[in-house]
This record gives structure tokens, sequence and C-alpha cells, in this order.
């Protein structure tokens, strides 16, 4: 009986309500994605690679697909990690559904069940996303509703808990290990150009907002009593007039004694501020920012990136070629000061520097520094951080001499006629790599890093691109007296030299081969090759992409958020579509 | 639209009043409470001595051994993975058993309680050990173990006999392992800022006398009048000082892993 | 159950053939420069194509892909009234540097700011660059992802033939 209902039914979706379901139908849509990175492990003595740990091979791949018909959307998506490649945490071994979602939005209210990804404000008390090549997602499994009672305004709320890997999202039981809590949070924004119809067009430009959010978590402590409900508030402003933009935003949360901040009873702060001037041709901006022990987690015994629930985005340049970016800075959620400055200019064509097709200049100088941290007085003693207690105060605008990372760069992109395009940059890059990295004892990185990228198109469809880079450490080079105990944390430092040459045929195939050699360490047998080999093809959404060689032992990062890679040798094979 | 005005205002409202507890600063540590129960729990610290984080977890792992009793907490410290390898002057702690039970691992510290972590396959980091150790601790004590060491100073051999004893009746298929432990050795130890010469390794795991998996006690159903005996035997290394010495045996449940009681007992 | 799936599978298939598509521009709401909300779905651009890239001020790539379109943009606006909208994937880091970098750079493209990759995973975008060229009713034509020299070639031949068949 069951059975005819069913087939009926179905057939009936087919056609036979053909007339009234076309129009619900005609917005039907599917469409999705699938990706998968492969790799094969291989030893090599050259780069100490002599046991691979049973791990022969690493895929991580996904699926997903997802359903949009007029205001309504779902979708889902399947990850499987057989096992992880290396460098992705291992706690991602394994594979199932890992994201699921719908949506419904009519433009005045919206309501998401499932797996949610969102910001407000900056990301510094609320931020969930998912990034693939870090492995990491974060994303907030409950619910949330947008509601936009007049234009210009943005109300949002939502409640859920935390992604963890694999784990199940059960209630939890007093005999649990799993003692994520919950997150839930409100935000409501305001952009006067949009509501107050005066200023619709208006050269001046405003818009407010404000969000608080809070976790509920389970005290399991031993020690310590840790407060159940912890939260924090921002409120951000944005200004406009011409050219010119102002934005800044503002947050606090309350005690949060965690594995990351040494289970201090400080509240947190963190204030963001930029100011930039911006017309045709020349662009320039100004930016500041303070945090202090703002690290927030759904678990306060969560390690590295794990359940962060706020995002404190890094703000200094993101190199894209190999050398520079060896060194890349990672925000320091327990205090930092840091700014940035970056001015964009481009020389007009047709004049005597800007040759015939405009020359274009960049500067960008960043610079953080740890705050000031004060001792505070516990039972008639002067302590520092000490499990507890407030831990430290730290005076506002104060910085603190301990400098963490400085980049000073400045960058040359010029068409030199039709066939040639050069694009140059010199970097003057410090970098504390014990404090970034955790190294402990390492030596300060000083270096000069520079790179020449020339392309030539050789006709229509075919161009031929040579890389040229160099890394120059001031202090840590070959002759460098390191001790013998230590080896282990020389292995990057010293002088690299790298080259890549690329051949391309639009539209879709491209073929490469490049070395990064680390000639100039100070431990002999570090100075290694790393030889890579790519071919890829590309047909609109479809890339395959086939590597071999090796692979130094580097950092993936994504908005300051990174993930350590290590030294491999072997073949990598990359798939992706989407449909 | 006043209506769903006032509704939102009254969810912000709660959401402010539920948001926040303010621990009192002069009131943040817990008073002790003696657990109750009698079953003694395992924790294995995966170490190395080039593992600048380590010290500071040992440390940890020890205020919780002294607050909730050192004869309920048992602490083992094995030297394994990439941070254990010998280098230089640093001291050589690595043993087969321990890489093998390390199983890949790509840092230290690491924490297993009771042999069990935080998802499959893996282990916890020290600030999570507070849940598991306080639930493993609130189990039902099933087995009692005694052990008699007989060493002989001439040929420095060391017989070891477990005798296990269930506290009532029951099923299962269990393992015992019998593991030598050397306590106090002096040594190098990276420290944040650079090496300790005279660290004092506590607890160093030094090799088992029956397998890294241990052997068979008992298959099947056991009664409350059951007496199970082991025995095995092993000859000191010359470089071990047999007065820090002691034999901690384990037993665990062959089927999902968890070790269900330890008990140590000094060899001379 | 499997027979039921079957046959609701066939159902969104044929329903799938047969459906068409009102617009495959996606009902996500991103800023622009000036901090005014667009939703994509109503994006228009008076019955003539309209291109929407993903970049990121991190990818190299994409910054030449946007330099080469940003040559040839006038000459293809004038022959076929194309639109590029460039959407930045750059989360909070660098929304601040945006508007400078572009200005700087002199791209005279439409930008718009997908701060927490809301349109990226709407349209299943996975490492950018990656554009999208749909025709004038929204209906997506052509995309291809990664660039390589000469690859915004191809890309003016679909808009071409867009252009050419409204006339």
């Amino acid at each position: 009986m069951r059975k005819h209902i069913l087939f009926t039914l179905a057939l009936a979706l087919t056609f036979g309500f053909k007339a009234s379901a076309q129009s619900f139908l005609e917005n039907s849509q599917v469409n999705g994605s699938f990706q998968t990175d492969a790799q094969y492990y291989m030893l090599d003595k050259g780069i100490d690679i002599t046991d691979l740990y049973d791990k022969k091979v690493g895929i991580n791949g996904f699926g997903k697909v997802n359903y949009t018909n007029g205001n309504f959307s779902a979708g889902i998506r399947f990850e499987a990690f057989l096992p992880e490649m290396n460098g992705f945490r291992s706690e991602l071994k394994g594979a199932g559904l890992a994201n699921f979602f719908a949506t419904y939005d009519n433009g005045f209210i919206g309501m998401t069940v499932g797996d949610i990804y969102d910001q407000f404000g900056s990301g510094l008390v609320f931020r969930t996303y998912e990034e693939w090549s870090l492995g990491m997602d974060n994303a907030l499994r409950g619910a949330r509703v947008v509601i936009r009672p007049t234009k210009g305004v943005t109300l949002k709320g939502l409640y859920g808990r935390q992604r963890f890997y694999w784990a199940p999202y059960m209630e939890r039981d007093f005999y649990d290990d799993d003692i994520r809590g919950i997150v839930r949070g409100v935000d409501g924004e305001w952009d006067l150009n949009q509501s107050i119809p005066a200023l619709n067009d208006s050269k001046f430009r405003m818009s407010l907002g404000g969000s608080f959010v809070s976790k509920k978590q389970y005290d399991m402590s031993i020690f310590y009593y840790i407060p159940e409900n912890v939260g924090a508030a921002a409120g951000r402003l944005n200004l406009g007039y011409g050219n010119w933009s102002f934005s800044t935003e503002y947050a606090y949360k309350i005690n949060d004694p965690s594995a990351i901040n040494n289970f201090i009873y400080k509240e947190g702060q963190a204030l963001m501020a930029s100011l930039s001037y911006s017309q045709k041709g020349f662009g320039a901006v100004l930016q500041v920012k303070r945090v202090d022990n703002m690290s927030f987690k759904s678990m306060y015994t969560g390690k590295q990136n794990d359940l962060d629930i706020n995002f404190i985005p890094p703000i200094n340049y993101t190199h894209t070629h190999s050398l520079p970016s060896m060194y890349t800075y990672s925000t320091q959620p327990n205090g930092e000061m840091a700014a940035q400055f970056q001015v964009n200019y481009t020389i007009p064509k047709g004049t005597a520097l800007g040759g015939k097709y405009g020359t274009k200049l960049a500067l960008n100088v960043s610079q953080v520094n740890d705050i000031v941290r004060d001792s505070i007085m516990v039972n008639d003693q002067k302590v520092i951080n000490k499990s507890g207690t407030l831990g430290y105060s730290s005076k506002f605008f104060a910085i603190d001499k301990h400098r963490f990372f400085r980049d000073i760069n400045f960058e040359i992109d010029k068409k030199i006629s039709k066939d040639w395009h050069l694009t140059a940059q010199y970097i003057n890059l410090y970098y504390d790599i014990e404090t970034i990295e955790g190294h402990a004892g390492a030596p300060v990185v000083q270096a000069n890093i520079g790179f020449l990228d020339v392309t030539y198109k050789i006709n229509k469809k075919q161009s031929l691109r040579l890389e040229l880079q160099g890394l120059w450490e001031n202090k840590v080079k070959a002759g460098y007296e390191y001790e013998e105990s230590e080896k282990k944390d020389y292995q990057k430092r010293g002088d690299w030299a790298a080259a890549l040459l690329e051949y391309t045929i639009s539209p879709h195939w491209s073929f490469s081969i490049a070395d990064k050699w680390n000639y100039g360490n100070p431990v002999e047998e570090y100075r290694d090759h790393y030889f890579t080999g790519t071919i890829s093809y590309i047909h609109e959404a479809t890339r395959i992409m086939l590597s071999a060689g090796r692979q130094s032992e580097g950092v993936v990062c994504v908005g300051g958020v990174c993930r350590t890679v290590p030294a491999s040798s072997g073949v990598s094979l990359t798939v992706s579509t989407s449909f | 639209m006043k209506k769903l005005s006032i509704i939102t205002a009254i969810a912000v409202l709660m959401l402010f009043a539920l948001g926040c507890d303010k621990i009192d600063i002069n009131n943040t540590h817990k008073p002790y409470e003696p657990m109750g129960g009698s079953k003694t729990v395992l924790i294995k610290d995966f170490t190395g001595a080039r593992c600048v984080n380590c010290p500071e977890a040992a440390e940890y792992a020890h205020e919780l051994q002294h607050r909730l009793g050192e004869d309920r907490i048992f602490i083992m410290s094995v030297h394994a993975g990439f941070l254990a390898q010998p280098l230089g002057q640093f001291p050589n702690f690595l043993t087969d058993e321990g890489t093998e039970w390390y199983n890949n691992h790509d840092s230290n510290p690491l924490f297993t309680v009771d042999h069990v972590a935080l998802t499959d396959g893996q282990t916890f980091s020290v600030e999570q050990i507070d849940t598991p150790v306080t639930n493993a601790l609130n189990e039902v004590q099933l087995f009692e173990i005694f052990t008699e060491n007989t060493y002989d100073e001439a040929s420095r051999r060391l017989s070891v006999e477990n005798h296990f004893y269930p506290m009532g009746d029951g099923d299962g298929k269990y393992y015992a392992t019998v593991c030598l432990v050397e306590d106090s050795i002096v040594g190098w130890q990276t420290v944040p800022g650079g090496v300790n010469k005279e660290y004092v390794f506590r607890n160093v795991f030094r090799g088992t006398l029956n397998g890294a998996d241990g052997e068979l006690v008992s298959n099947g159903p056991f009664y409350i009048d059951d007496e199970f005996v082991t025995n095995s035997s092993i000859v000191l290394d010359s470089t071990y000082n047999a007065d820090q010495c002691y034999i901690l045996t384990y037993l665990y449940n062959k089927t999902d892993g968890k070790i269900v009681h330890t008990m140590m007992e000094k060899v001379k | 159950m499997k027979k039921l799936m079957t046959l609701l599978l066939m159902a969104l298939m044929v329903t799938g053939l047969q459906a068409q598509s009102k617009s495959d521009l996606p009902n996500v709401t991103l800023k622009d420069l000036n901090g005014k909300d667009v939703n994509i779905s109503q994006l228009s651009n008076n019955g003539k194509p309209i291109v929407l890239t993903f970049w990121a001020t991190w990818c190299g790539p994409c910054i030449k892909e946007h330099n080469a379109l940003n040559d040839v943009y006038q000459d293809w606006q004038d022959e076929t009234g194309v639109k590029i909208f460039a959407v930045s994937i750059d989360d909070s880091r660098s929304t601040a540097k945006v508007k400078p970098m572009v200005e700087g750079k002199g791209w005279d493209f439409d930008i718009l700011l997908d701060v927490n990759s809301d349109l990226k995973r709407a349209m299943n975008v996975s490492n950018p660059p990656h554009t999208f060229l749909f025709d004038g009713s929204g209906k997506l034509v052509y995309q291809h992802t990664g660039y390589i020299e000469g690859g915004e070639d191809e890309l003016y031949e679909e808009i071409l033939k867009i252009a050419k068949k409204k006339k």
C-alpha cells in the first residue's frame, strides 16, 4: 500500500501537477562542487625523511550539493580524510556528513537551521567560517534568525554548538568527556545611508553596529572556578566622506580563564581602527590594532585553532611568492599592538616614468609589538601571568619594546611592452620566530628578501614566465655558530634562492618546474634543493593539477590562521570541479 | 512591527542577563574535596627531553596527583616521538614499547588517561585531563592488584609476581602490562629560554617486562573468589638506579583498551 | 526507501530539464565599497552580459587576471556593454585595504566585498581566481577557474557570443 502511494506521489511530481508546479520548479537549481587533494609520500634521505610512519598516502576530499528555489536554499557537504594529508590535524581522519543547512530568506525575515557561517563586524567577537586549505571549520550548528525591519537595519540572532572535527553533537551527559559549550549571540547593524532617505546618495556615509555574544561552558576543572557564562560585546562605526573612509571596532570580553591564557581572570579587550584615502590611481590606508587577552573559544581547554568563536585579523601584508611567505605572521591572541601603512600608486601612462602603459607602485610597512604587561599584587607578592589571578595589568596605549614582527616592502608592477611584463619586490623582514612559531631559543629572523617576476607572451596563446627569488638572512647564515643540540631548530634558516619557470598554453595548459635551494643554511646537511615539477589542466570549472618533487617545511596561512606543513617528498594530485 | 521589536528587545535583554558570570578574584581556587572510591588511575605522559612545553605539563600532572592522592593517581612519563630522539647530551629514554604506544603522533606533550583519549586515536593536552581523570576516579574498582618483587643485587635480576583479585563477579578479556619505571633521573631538558642541565625526570618509563600489549590474565567470566597470577622477570640495566626503580602494573580490558586498575611497587 | 529516492531523483532531473531557471544569480547580499548592500540575485546590466569574478588581495594570479581585464575593459564595454563585478573574498584583515588598492591600481570594475565567503560558498568556488559569465537574463553561460596568460581572450569570445545573440 505504502509503495503504491509513494509511486503515485513520484509520478504526480513528474507529470500530474506540472501545471501549477511549473512556476515552483521553474526556480529550482541544483549546483555543487567537489575536490580531492591527494599526496603520495616517498622516503627521501636527502631531506631527512627516513620513516613514513606507515603513512604512504594522504587524501583530503569533499563533495557538496546545494539546492536553491527562490527564497529557499539547502545544502549538504560530505568530507573524507582517508587519512588526512600531512600537516592537517589528525583529528580530521575519517569521513562523513560534515555540513548541512536549510535557509529561507524573503528579504524581511530569514531563518537558517543547520550549520551556520556568519561574522559580526570584523569578527572580533564572532566569526564562523571554513577554510579547506587549512582544514579549519568552526561552523555553528543550530539556528539563526535575521530580521530586516526597515531598509538599512539588520538584526541577527544565533544559537548553537560549534563543530569539533568529527565529535557528535550530542547533549552533554555528566560523564561525557566532551565539554564543548553552547554559543549564542545577537548583532544589530544600522546603515544610515540606506534608511534615511535624505542621505541615500550623500557623499557622507555612516553605519553603526553592535554585537553581544556569550558562551555557556561546563566547569570541569579540578583547580579553578571556571565561569560558566562568558560574554563578549563589541561596537563598530564606519564613516566615509568622499574619498575618505574611517572604520573602527572595539570589543570587550569578561573573565575567560583558559588553556590559552594560562587560566588568568583578566578581562579581554581589542580595538581596531583604519583610515583610508582613495582616488583614481592613488590609495593610502593606515590601520592600527590592539589585542589584549582576546582568545575566545567555546571550550576552555581548546588548543591551537580549535573551537574559536571569534577571529582576530592580523593586519600585515600577505605575500604570494614562496620565499617571502616563508615567515608569515600569525595573530597572538594573548596580546599585540600592531600598525600597518600601505600606499598604492599608479604612475599614469604616457609620462616619462610611467612609460606607455603606466607603472603600478606599492609600499607597505607593518609592525607588531607585544603589549606592556605590568605585574600585579597578589597576597603581598608581585606576580605576572600567574594562573588563578588577574594576571597582569596593561596600559591601553602602551607599546612594549618586544617586537614580534616587522615587514617593509616595496613593489613595482610594470607592463613594459605588449609582450613583456615585470613585477619586482623588495622586502625587509624582522620575524621573532621564537614567539610566533614556538621555537624556543631560536634567534630572530632578520632578512632581506627580493623577487623578480617576468612574463613574456610568445604569441596570443603561449607565454613563458620566470620567477627569481632570494632570501638573505643578516646573522644566521653559513658560518653561524650554533649549538649542536639545537641543530634541528635551524632546518629552514639561512639564505635561500629560488627559481621557477612556467610555460602556459591558453586556455587549458600550464607546465612549470621550480627549485628552492637552502644554500646558506648554517648546518651543512640542510643545504638541500627542493625540486618540483607541476602540470595543470583547466577546462572551464574543472581543474586537474599534478605535481611531483620535494616540498620544504613551511606554513600555509589564510587570514592569520596558520597550518604548518612538514617537509615531504612525493607526488600530489588535485582534482576539483563545480557544476 | 511593534510586537517584533518587543520580542527582540526581551530576547536581547535575556541574553545579557544570562551572559556573564564574574568570578570573585579572591576566590578562584576550588577547595580540595577528597574523591570517593578506590580505583586508581594511570596517566601516560608522552614527553620528550627536547620538548619545551613538557616540564610545565609534567608539573601540572604532578599537582593533580598531589591534590587528588598519590595513592590514587599514577603518572608514567613515556619518552617518544621526534622531541625524544637522542641528540647530543640529551638523555635517551626511548623504548620500543613507548614508540609503539605513541603511534606516530606529531607533538608533545600528549596525555592519555587510563588509555582513554579525547577522540578516537587521539590524546589529551594537559589542560584537558581534568575531566577524564575525575571521571576515571569515579569509576568502580574492578580488580585488586598485589605485586611481589624479588630483587637479586648481584645478578641485578628482578622477578615480579602479580596477583589479580576480582572485586566482584564479571566477564571479559583482560590483559596486564608490567612496566619498569625509574624515578628521579637527572639530565638535560629543554625549558622555555634554554636547557636545564639538571632537570629531574620523574617516573621515566624504561620498558615492559611482558611486551607492549602485556599478557593475557583472564578471558571469559570470573568470580569474586578467583585469583590470577602472572610472572615476569627482567635484568636491570647497569645504568639504572635500582633504589629509584619500581614496577608499575596495569590491568586493561582488551576489548575496549581501557585500563581498569593500576598499582605500583618499589623494586627494593 | 531506495525506490523512492530513485523516483524522486528522476523527478528532480526531469523537472530540472524542464526548468527554465529565472536566474542563476544566488540570493546573497554583499556590500560594495561604499558600504551599500547589493543583492546578487538582483544584479542587472540592462539586459547586457554580466561577469562576476572572485579574487583576493593575497592571490597573485587574481591580481594578474584583473590587471589584464582592466587593460581591455574599456574596449569590451564599448563593444558589448558587459559589466564586470569583482568580488573580493578578503576577510576582515584586508577589507580596509581593498578600496585603496583597487583605486591605487586604477581598476575600473565594480567591487563587492564577500567578507565571510557567503557568495563564494553559494557559487561553489574552491580557489580563486574563478570567473562567471551571465547573459542579460542572469543565466550562467560560462565559467572558468584559474588564470592562464591570455585566458581573458576565451572569456571575451564567450561574451561576444551572447552579445551577438541579443542582436
